[in-house]
């Protein structure tokens, strides 16, 4: 019985104090019935093992003391659903305004690095993340926890038909197929735009007008970022120019959506590489006016910063959108 | 899967069938025995629990008592407890029915 002891000892350290006794008290009366029941069957005591294969059908100790528990969870059945649909709609809006916030900072810190700044934002959004979700938790705790002593009004969770939205009678614009006419325009005059892309590198005049004579006046040369740019440039628009062929074909419309996060993602780069440089044109010979180039640099510099920042929340808005149509919430009516 | 639906279909039977079976005093080993042999078997780990949630909502009530030199605690139903299980009973009743009428349907 020394082993029935121990089972009993091991069971009552999960339980609660003020049953615990009690508790034992029963489990080794119940026990005891059950060993002596088949102590006769079989004529003879239990040995050992058989003891022990009686306490193991029984349960281990700590799952059988869990059992005598009140069910014990923070947010129950009836509220968690609410609960997550919360999380899902509010963290990614918490995300958003981290990435408008990290991008207003960058904007006005003139000395920091896009690098860091995008390293910085990276690095510290679990801590709006993780505040958001604590709160919203605490908050659907205290709801449950009101519910289980039903101290929420009895309306809580009413809801009005008449409030739900109104049937959509067509696809959203992004998700309806453009006609043939449409389509065909659109690759024309991506094609014909790729084509100037890459013909006015050796004729700067159809870009810069007559602007390319005073340049070469004030004897100033478009910085080294630009060829990195223009090499970004030249990719997002062959992208963009695959998206437009594959829009002919039925089959693969699935990939549109991703393939615009793609080029949504191209030009963010291309427009941080264009806010993280700091000289875009240089001297290109010894009357060239460095002082003012310096200042001419440095307000291109913050230009392309403030379209940095609008870029980005851009691509944050889609990228929200894509996962939105990737995984729908759920439809609820509350 | 079959395990999670056949769980979920006797969790709210055996709470019938307990009350039920407590309108006789018990105690925990016996009203096993006796819920076995009537072809409903129920592992101890759940029944002890189950009877002490239920003697804590006010349907069954209990007494420590000495039996064959030992002390056991009987669980009985309670009066609360009695109206309760009508009430279930009737539910039950309406469902057995009601499922009858669908299962005959689709013969």
């Amino acid at each position: 019985m020394d082993l029935l002891e121990r089972y009993l000892q091991a069971v009552g350290q999960y339980l609660p104090a003020e049953t615990k006794d009690d508790t034992i008290a029963e489990l080794r009366s119940n026990l005891m019935e059950q060993i002596d029941a088949r102590e006769e069957d079989l004529g003879r005591s239990l040995t050992a093992g058989e003891l022990g294969d009686v306490l193991r059908t029984h349960g281990k100790p700590e799952a059988v003391a869990l059992r005598y528990l009140p069910q014990r969870s923070l947010i129950g059945p009836a509220v968690f659903p609410f609960y997550t649909l919360t999380l899902r709609r509010v963290l990614p809006i918490v995300v958003f305004w981290s990435a408008v916030a990290s991008a207003i900072l960058f904007v006005v810190s003139r000395h920091e690095s896009l690098a860091k700044a995008l390293v910085g934002f990276a690095l510290g959004l679990w801590q709006p993340l993780l505040i958001s979700a604590a709160i919203i938790t605490a908050i659907f705790a205290t709801i449950e926890w009101a519910r289980q002593r039903g101290k929420l009004p009895e309306n809580w969770n009413e809801w009005d038909p008449a409030k739900l939205p109104a049937v959509k009678t067509q696809a959203s614009p992004d998700c309806s197929p453009r006609s043939m006419a449409k389509r065909v325009i659109d690759l024309c005059a991506h094609c014909l735009w790729m084509a100037y892309v890459l013909w006015v590198p050796w004729h700067p005049f159809w870009i810069m007008g007559p602007g390319v004579f005073y340049m070469d006046s004030l004897n100033v040369a478009l910085g080294p970022v630009w060829h990195t740019f223009y090499a970004l440039l030249i990719t997002l628009l062959v992208v963009q120019l695959v998206m437009r062929l594959l829009a002919f074909v039925p089959a693969a419309q699935r990939l549109l959506m991703p393939m615009k996060v793609v080029t949504d993602l191209l030009g963010l780069v291309a427009s941080g590489i264009l806010a993280a440089s700091s000289t875009y044109f240089v001297a290109a010979g010894a009357a060239a006016n460095v002082p003012r180039i310096a200042t001419v640099n440095q307000s291109v510099g913050l230009a392309f910063r403030i379209v940095f920042v609008i870029v980005l929340i851009g691509f944050v808005k889609d990228l929200w959108q894509y996962v939105k149509r990737t995984k729908p919430l759920r439809q609820m009516a509350f | 899967m079959f395990d999670s639906l056949r769980l979920e279909l006797r969790r709210g039977c055996l709470i019938l069938a307990v009350l039920a079976q407590l309108r006789d005093e018990h105690y925990g080993y016996t009203l096993r025995k006796a819920l076995a042999d009537e072809g409903l078997a129920i592992e101890e780990s759940t029944l002890y629990p189950l009877l002490r949630r239920l003697e804590t909502q006010g349907l069954l009530t209990s007494e420590w008592r000495e039996e064959e030199k030992r002390n056991k605690r009987f669980y009985r139903l309670s009066k609360d407890g009695e109206a309760v299980l009508e009430l279930l009973l009737a539910e039950w009743n309406g469902i057995n029915e009601s499922l009858h009428k669908i299962l005959k349907h689709e013969e």
